[in-house]
C-alpha cells in the first residue's frame, strides 16, 4: 500500500485541541515495559493497554494501568496501577489499597461485570498467567482466577481479552487471543535470523518466524466458574498472531461476532452460528487482508460507525511503510476496504497501536485516531527517518464523507512524541466531551484533555443490564439526530488492548434533539424519541430510563 | 495466429520436414516470429523430438517475451541432450527473465565460458551468496558489468569504499548517463532507493526514475516520470506495465486498462499484467471481464496469494460462493504455507 499525496488542507477548523494534562493529575509514574534503549525480546516492545473504568460507581472514570516488566533487574515500581478519579481533574493511585499491585508482563484488559454484583472486574493478560479481579465492592479486589477456572495450562502469551455474552444469557463469557509461543531461552538472537534484521539492522525476532499462537473461548456459567469451550466452539484450530480481541454484533443478527487483529498475517473473525460454535470467515467477509489481498501488522481496533449508515465498521492499525485500515460494513457482516478513498493513505510513516472511531469534536461526524510508537529503539541512531518516538494522530471526518489528517492543528498532546501503544477514550472530567489516556514506553501515561468548542453538543448513555449481563456489553445503541443515524456497541475492549468509557458518547453537532434505539443483548429493544442533547442518560434495561444528568454528572 | 498456421497446413502439404524446417528457420532469421514458430510446430508434429525444433522454438519464445514457455520447450530439448551447452545456456537466460535466479544458478554451474562464469556470479549475488559471488566476480576481466555487479557485491557486504572505488571504474569506461543508469541499479538492487533516485534522475532515464520513485512510495512523482518514460518511446513496455500498475494502485483503473493490455500483447506470460487488469476491472465493477483475467493470472502464478484473493473476490461478484471458498481456501494455505517456512523455533 503506497502513501497517497496529502492533497489541500481542507481549511475547516478543527476546533478541539489536546492538551496532555497527566503530570498535573498526579500521573507521574512511568510504565515500564522492557529495555529503553534496546529491547532483545518482542515481549519487550508490544506494550499494553489501559483501562477507563468506575470501579467505586461513583460516575467517575478511574484509570487502570497494567505494567510490563524488564530482562534482568525488574524495576520495584513496574506494577500494575489503579488510580482513583479525585473528581477535581487529578487522581490517587490507590494500587494497594486495592489489593491490584502485581509484577509482571501484563499485555491488555478487559473490564466488566462478571459476576453481575453491580460492580465493574478487571481481567488482565499476560506473557505468563492470566488474572481475574473480582472487585469486592469496597475499593478491593480479590484474585480469583483459579476458583473461575480460567487458568490456562502451560505458559501463553495472551494478549487480547474481551468478555462477551457469547450465548445471551445474561453471562459474560471470555475470548481470548494469544501472540505467539514465546520463550526466551529458544529465541534467536537479535540478528541471527533473517526474521530478526528490519532494513538490514539487527533487532529482535519475530512475530515473523515464531510459532503463531491460538484463540481460547471460556464460558460463564453464570456462578463466576468458567470452562474451556474453544475446541466445542470451532476455535481450536485457527493460529495467528492475535493481538487485539473484540466482540460485537456485525452482522446485526442479535448474536456477537468475535474479531481479532492479527499481527503479520490474516486477521480472523469468527462468525457466530448461534448453537454455541463459530466459523472463521474473514477472507471472505474482506477483514483478513487488505484490498490487494495482502497480510498487514494488525495491532488495534476501533469500531464505531464512521460513515453514519447505522452498521459497526472497523479501523485496524498497522506497522509503519503501510497505512491503517478502513473497513465499511453492509450491515451483513460484508466488509469493504476504504481507506484509500476515505483519505487514510496518506500516513504510513509510524507504528501504530490504539485505534479509535471517535467523535472527538462533537460535530456528530466520528473522527479517526491512532496512538503510535515505533517498536526498535536501537534504530533511530542508525536511520533517522524511524524516530522511536511519534506523534499521534487525528483522521477528521470531513463533510465530504473523506479523512482529513491533523497532528499540530489538534494541540500539543496530539503533536508530543513518545512510543505510545494502547490508549482509551473517556470523559474524565465529566464535561461533555471525549478525553484520550495513552500508554507510553517506559514513561509515565499521557493523559490528553480535550477542550473542544461548549456550542457542540452531544450526548451519552450509560446503560445497565437485568436481563442482559449488568455491563450490557453487547448492547447496540443507535441514535439518530439532523437526518443521520449513528451507532455504537457497548464493548470490553477495543483500542488496543484497551478498555473505553462504558458510557457511549454521541457528538451532535448543532443538533439539539436526538432519538435513540437501544437493543440490548438479550433481544430486549427500548426506544427513546426527542432525547434533550448534552445529558448522560442512564438506561435500565427493564426500568427504563433512570436519570438525565447534566455535566458534571452528579447523581 | 490461427490465419497463419491454416495458411502454413496448406502451404505444407507436400513438404518434407527438412523444407518445412528450412522454411521456419528462414522465417525465424526474417523476423517473421508468427509464421516460424508455426513452421517448427508442424516440424514437432511431424518428429516431436527434433532437436532443432525445440531449440528454435525456444529462441523464438524468448525472442517473443515468452520465457515460461521458452523455459518448457528448453527443458524437452535438454532431456534428449542434457548436457548440450547452448540449451543450458539458454534455458538459464529464460530463467533469468523471470528473475528466478535459484533456477538459473546450477545451469549456469555447468558451463565454463567467462558468460555463463558471470552469469553464475550473479546468480549467487541474488541467492544471498554474496561471498561467493564477490571472489567470482572478482576473477573476471573487468567489463562494465562486471564491476556493476561487483560494486553492487560490496554494498550487500556494507563495504561502502570499495563500492564507491568500483562504481568510479564505471565513469572511466562509460560515458557519464551510462555510468550513472549502473549506478542507480546498484543502489536499487541495495534498496537504498534514494540513491538510486539521484543517480537514475542524473541518467535521464525516466523509467529507472519512475520505478525507484514506486519504492520510495512517491506515487504522484512516479506516474509523471513513467508518463515521460511514454513520452519519449510510447512503445516501452515495462513503463506501460508499472504505469498501468501505478494507476490500479492508486485507484484510477480506466487509463490503465490501455496500457495494460498493449502489456499483454508484448509479455503475454507476465502474471502481473493480468492480475492488474483484472483488479482494474473489478474495481470498475466488472467481475464478468476481471473474471478470465485473474484465473489467467492465477495459472501463470499460482503461489501468489493476492492473486487467489482477486480471484475469490471476482466469485464472490458473480454469485458463485463455492468457487470463491476454493480461492480463499487457497489464499489461506499459501499464507499457512510461507509461515510454516519462516518459522525458526521447530
Amino acid at each position: 500500500m503506497k502513501p497517497q499525496p496529502k492533497g489541500k488542507p481542507s481549511g475547516l477548523p478543527f476546533k478541539s485541541r489536546f492538551t496532555d494534562v497527566a503530570a498535573a493529575a498526579g500521573l507521574t509514574a512511568p510504565v515500564i515495559y522492557g529495555g529503553v534503549d534496546r529491547k532483545d525480546y518482542l515481549l519487550e516492545t508490544t506494550g499494553s493497554g489501559v483501562a477507563f473504568l468506575d470501579y467505586d460507581n461513583d460516575g467517575w472514570l478511574d484509570l487502570f494501568i497494567p505494567s510490563g516488566a524488564r530482562f534482568g533487574t525488574n524495576p520495584p515500581e513496574a506494577i500494575n496501577r489503579l488510580y482513583k478519579n479525585n473528581r477535581d481533574g487529578t487522581f490517587t493511585d490507590v494500587t494497594m489499597k486495592a489489593g491490584l499491585a502485581r509484577q509482571g508482563w501484563a499485555c491488555g484488559v478487559a473490564v466488566a461485570d462478571y459476576n453481575n454484583d453491580g460492580f465493574e472486574d478487571i481481567f488482565v493478560s499476560y506473557w505468563g498467567q492470566n488474572v481475574l479481579y473480582r472487585n469486592n465492592g469496597d475499593g478491593t479486589f480479590t484474585d480469583v482466577t483459579k476458583e473461575a477456572g480460567l487458568v490456562l495450562p502451560g505458559r501463553h502469551w495472551t494478549t487480547g481479552c474481551t468478555f462477551v455474552d457469547t450465548n445471551r444469557d445474561g453471562h459474560l463469557d471470555l475470548f481470548l487471543s494469544t501472540y505467539v509461543d514465546f520463550d526466551p531461552a529458544r529465541i534467536p538472537k537479535p540478528g541471527q535470523n533473517p526474521n530478526c534484521n528490519w532494513k538490514g539492522i539487527p533487532v529482535n525476532c519475530g512475530p515473523r518466524g515464531l510459532t503463531q499462537g491460538r484463540f481460547f473461548l471460556f464460558r460463564n456459567n453464570g456462578k463466576g466458574v468458567y470452562s474451556d469451550v474453544t475446541k466445542a466452539a470451532g476455535l481450536g484450530e485457527a493460529r495467528a498472531y492475535g493481538l487485539t480481541a473484540i466482540a460485537a454484533d456485525f452482522d446485526e443478527d442479535g448474536w456477537p461476532d468475535l474479531y481479532a487483529a492479527c499481527d503479520s498475517v490474516s486477521s480472523v473473525y469468527f462468525r457466530n452460528k448461534r448453537d454455541g460454535t463459530f466459523e472463521e470467515e474473514a477472507l471472505p467477509r474482506g477483514v483478513a487482508v487488505n484490498e490487494d489481498g495482502m497480510e498487514q501488522a494488525g495491532m488495534g481496533l476501533g469500531v464505531g460507525d464512521y460513515n453514519l449508515d447505522g452498521h459497526l465498521d472497523l479501523f485496524k492499525t498497522h506497522f509503519s511503510d503501510d497505512t491503517h485500515i478502513l473497513y465499511r460494513n453492509d450491515g451483513q457482516g460484508n466488509f469493504t476496504d476504504t481507506t484509500k478513498v476515505s483519505g487514510l493513505g496518506v500516513e504510513t510513516r509510524y507504528v501504530g497501536w490504539g485505534a479509535g472511531i471517535v467523535d472527538l469534536d462533537n460535530d456528530g461526524r466520528p473522527d479517526l485516531f491512532v496512538a503510535s510508537g515505533a517498536v526498535y529503539p536501537e534504530i533511530e541512531a542508525k536511520l533517522p527517518s524511524y524516530p522511536f518516538k511519534n506523534p499521534r494522530i487525528i483522521f477528521r471526518a470531513l463533510p465530504n464523507g473523506s479523512f482529513e489528517e491533523l497532528i499540530d492543528e489538534a494541540g500539543p498532546g496530539i503533536a508530543a512524541a513518545h512510543s505510545s501503544r494502547g490508549c482509551a477514550f473517556g470523559d474524565f472530567d465529566n464535561d461533555g466531551d471525549v478525553d484520550i489516556l495513552i500508554m507510553n514506553m517506559n514513561e509515565p501515561v499521557s493523559l490528553l484533555r480535550n477542550d473542544g468548542d461548549p456550542a457542540a453538543n452531544w450526548l451519552k448513555v450509560l446503560l445497565t443490564g437485568t436481563k442482559s449481563n449488568r455491563s450490557a456489553i453487547g448492547a447496540q445503541v443507535r441514535v439518530r439526530y439532523g437526518g443521520r443515524v449513528q451507532v455504537q456497541e457497548v464493548l470490553s475492549q477495543s483500542s488496543y488492548l484497551s478498555v473505553n468509557d462504558r458510557r457511549l458518547h454521541f457528538g451532535l453537532g448543532a443538533v439539539k434533539t436526538a432519538d435513540v434505539e437501544i437493543r440490548w443483548p438479550s433481544g430486549a429493544r427500548q426506544t427513546l424519541a426527542k432525547v434533550e442533547a448534552n445529558h448522560l442518560l442512564l438506561v435500565n434495561e427493564t426500568g427504563g430510563i433512570t436519570g438525565r444528568l447534566r455535566p458534571p454528572f452528579v447523581r | 495466429m490461427v490465419l497463419v498456421t491454416c495458411l502454413a497446413l496448406l502451404l505444407w502439404q507436400g513438404q518434407t520436414t527438412p523444407q518445412v524446417f528450412a522454411d521456419a528457420a528462414q522465417a525465424l532469421q526474417a523476423n517473421r516470429l508468427p509464421e516460424a514458430e508455426a513452421g517448427f510446430r508442424e516440424v514437432l508434429r511431424r518428429e516431436p523430438n527434433n532437436l532443432g525444433a525445440l531449440g528454435n522454438l525456444g529462441v523464438l519464445y524468448s525472442r517473443q517475451n515468452r520465457p515460461a514457455l521458452a523455459i518448457d520447450t528448453y527443458q524437452r530439448a535438454l532431456r534428449l541432450v542434457p548436457n548440450e551447452p547452448g540449451l543450458l545456456l539458454n534455458l538459464g537466460l529464460a530463467h533469468l527473465k523471470l528473475d528466478d535466479y535459484t533456477s538459473a544458478k546450477p545451469l549456469f554451474a555447468r558451463l565454463s565460458t567467462p558468460q555463463a562464469r558471470e552469469l553464475h556470479a550473479i546468480c549467487q549475488l541474488q541467492t544471498g551468496e554474496v561471498a561467493a559471488a564477490t571472489a567470482a566476480l572478482e576473477q573476471l576481466a573487468p567489463t562494465p558489468a562486471v564491476y556493476h555487479f561487483l560494486s553492487l557485491a560490496y554494498v550487500k557486504q556494507k563495504d561502502m569504499p570499495r563500492a564507491e572505488a568500483t562504481l568510479a571504474k564505471l565513469y572511466a569506461v562509460l560515458p557519464a548517463a551510462q555510468a550513472h543508469y549502473l549506478e542507480g541499479r546498484v543502489w536499487y538492487d541495495a534498496a537504498l532507493f534514494d540513491k538510486a533516485l539521484a543517480s537514475f534522475v542524473q541518467s535521464g532515464n525516466q523509467l529507472e526514475t519512475g520505478k525507484t520513485l514506486i519504492s520510495l512510495r512517491r506515487s504522484a512523482e512516479a506516474a509523471a516520470a513513467l508518463r515521460r518514460a511514454l513520452a519519449e518511446n510510447p512503445n516501452d513496455v515495462e513503463a506501460q506495465y508499472f504505469l498501468g500498475a501505478l494507476l490500479v494502485q492508486e485507484n484510477d483503473p480506466k487509463p490503465a486498462i490501455p496500457l495494460l493490455t498493449n502489456v499483454t500483447t508484448a509479455r503475454p506470460d507476465l502474471w502481473g499484467t493480468h492480475y492488474y487488469l483484472g483488479k482494474a476491472q473489478l474495481l470498475l465493477g466488472n467481475a464478468k471481464a476481471a473474471l478470465p483475467l485473474l484465473e489467467t493470472a492465477a495459472k501463470r502464478a499460482p503461489e501468489e496469494a493476492p492473486v487467489h484473493y482477486q480471484l475469490g473476490r471476482a466469485f464472490q461478484a458473480l454469485g458463485r460462493p463455492a468457487d470463491a471458498k476454493l480461492a480463499f481456501a487457497k489464499v489461506a494455505k499459501l499464507q499457512r504455507q510461507a509461515n510454516n517456512e519462516s518459522i525458526m523455533m521447530k
